[in-house]
């Protein structure tokens, strides 16, 4: 199981890819099938998912995104890090940049696969929730979560 | 992997992620099989070379590759294979026998279409979830409603001289105001007809003749590959096309699936291909090997490389 690796998380790799155009040649032939949200292609060695990123992972993830997603998850990580700088991140978002920086990266959790990528996400969500209490809904935050949680449990059972 | 697509004013990213290591060990090349997998990432059913060869057999996996069913198959040779939405599997003959299976290979249910199908032997066949839709041998055009209930409807008949080149269901949508299953059927005077219930209507298309069409999840748009190499993308109406990119491929492709709304997969043995609605593309592999051909070092590459 290759999940946990960082494919689908190399930040830069959103930016390099488009300028790099190059030819791939295929050693098998593959089945595709259609999914709801992408295309699944099946090999004789692997399964892959091929789906559009949803709009709230590139906000949060992409590589010089200013999106406040983005910018609460670099908030919550110099915080986490112990570094003075986070208020100062943090206040610059603004409450209602912060308000909407939680909601995107509980939806970009829901969207993705890797456990590892999901705990980057709603760590920040939930720094970022302390501060705008009042303007979240905790009742529908927390059903969120709870469904982010059944991915990485389903995988690696206790 | 990320990469980008052009749509129009806007850039989407597309990503594919690993996310089964097959377990399967399968003896023949995958593709040497017919093959359908069940929606939301369900169960594959394998069945190689259509069934006809001695010893073969029908093989069940999860999406991960582990068997959950295999049995012999002795029932000559199958149109298409395809899954219900209780995950029944649907083998459809070209006698016109449809079989329903479980997973694990229990029959559950054989009945012949329809003693007119009978009689005529299938020529193509398409699954949907809910029922099939069949062209018989004399172009007669007949669906299936329900695996219980099993209500048989003819369709208008479409008068054709030579067979279809390719075709395609749109499944009932209420929703959508789509009561009954249609068919578009392409002809070789190149054009696409839109058989309903009550009429076939001649969408008057002249960049055929189609080798493959699929219409979109969302219904609002049809995609169809033409003889001459090129991907269409029409307005579900046929009103107008959105797109129409030049593959200069001489042959169609083995598959031609949509990724959600947004943009459409092809694949050939040796390339996958997706393309946008405005025709933008790339071109991508799960396990690329660079060309040999020594290429101008460009930074991006190594760094992508890192990620592998």
């Amino acid at each position: 199981m290759r999940r946990d690796q960082p494919l689908a998380l190399a930040p830069n790799a959103y930016r390099l890819i488009a300028g790099c155009e190059r030819r791939y040649e295929y050693a098998e032939p593959l089945l595709l099938f259609p999914e709801i949200d992408g295309v699944r292609i099946v090999g004789p060695k692997r399964t892959e998912l091929l789906r559009r990123v949803a709009d709230a992972t590139e906000g949060a993830l992409r590589v010089g995104s200013r999106a406040p997603a983005a910018r609460l998850i670099a908030a919550s990580e110099a915080f986490d890090e112990g570094d003075a700088a986070s208020e100062e991140m943090r206040d610059a978002i603004g409450e209602e940049g912060i308000a909407e920086g939680v909601l995107a990266c509980v939806r970009a959790a829901e969207f993705e696969l890797s456990a590892k990528l999901q705990q980057r996400l709603v760590r920040a969500a939930r720094y970022g929730k302390v501060y705008v209490e009042d303007r979240i809904d905790s009742p529908s935050f927390a059903r969120a979560l709870r469904r982010i949680e059944v991915a990485p449990a389903a995988e690696h059972p206790p | 992997m990320m990469r980008r697509l052009q749509h129009g004013e806007h850039e989407r990213y597309y990503a594919n992620e690993v996310v089964y290591e097959m377990r399967w060990s399968l003896e023949a090349p995958l593709t040497e099989h017919m093959a359908s997998g069940a929606a939301h990432g369900g169960p594959i059913a394998l069945l190689r070379d259509g069934g006809v060869t001695a010893g073969a057999r029908l093989l069940v996996f999860n999406a991960a590759g582990a068997a959950l069913g295999a049995w012999d198959w002795q029932y000559g040779r199958v149109l298409t294979i395809g899954w219900t939405s209780e995950l029944q599997l649907v083998t459809v003959l070209e006698t016109a026998r449809v079989m329903v299976w479980s997973m694990q290979g229990e029959r559950l249910a054989s009945f012949a279409l329809s003693a007119e199908c009978e009689q005529q032997g299938l020529l193509h066949c398409a699954l949907w979830p809910g029922g099939l839709l069949a062209i018989t041998q004399a172009y007669r055009v007949v669906a299936l409603l329900g695996w219980e209930e099993r209500r048989v409807l003819k369709l208008a008949q479409p008068m054709l001289g030579s067979p279809p080149t390719t075709f395609a269901v749109l499944p009932p949508a209420p929703a959508a105001g789509r009561a009954q299953p249609e068919a578009l059927i392409a002809t070789a005077s190149r054009t696409i007809l839109l058989v309903t219930e009550a009429e076939v209507a001649d969408q008057l298309l002249s960049t055929g003749p189609f080798t493959r069409i699929v219409p979109a999840p969302n219904g609002k748009f049809i995609a169809a590959f033409s003889a001459a190499g090129s991907l269409f993308v029409y307005t579900k109406d046929f009103s107008r096309h959105l797109s129409e990119f030049v593959t200069k491929m001489p042959r169609a492709p083995r598959e031609l699936v949509w990724c959600g709304v947004d943009s459409l997969v092809l694949h050939w043995e040796a390339l996958l291909l997706m393309v946008g609605p405005f025709g933008d593309w790339i071109k991508c592999a799960p396990r690329p090997r660079p060309r040999s051909r020594p290429r101008p070092r460009h930074a991006a590459c190594d760094a992508i490389s890192r990620w592998r």
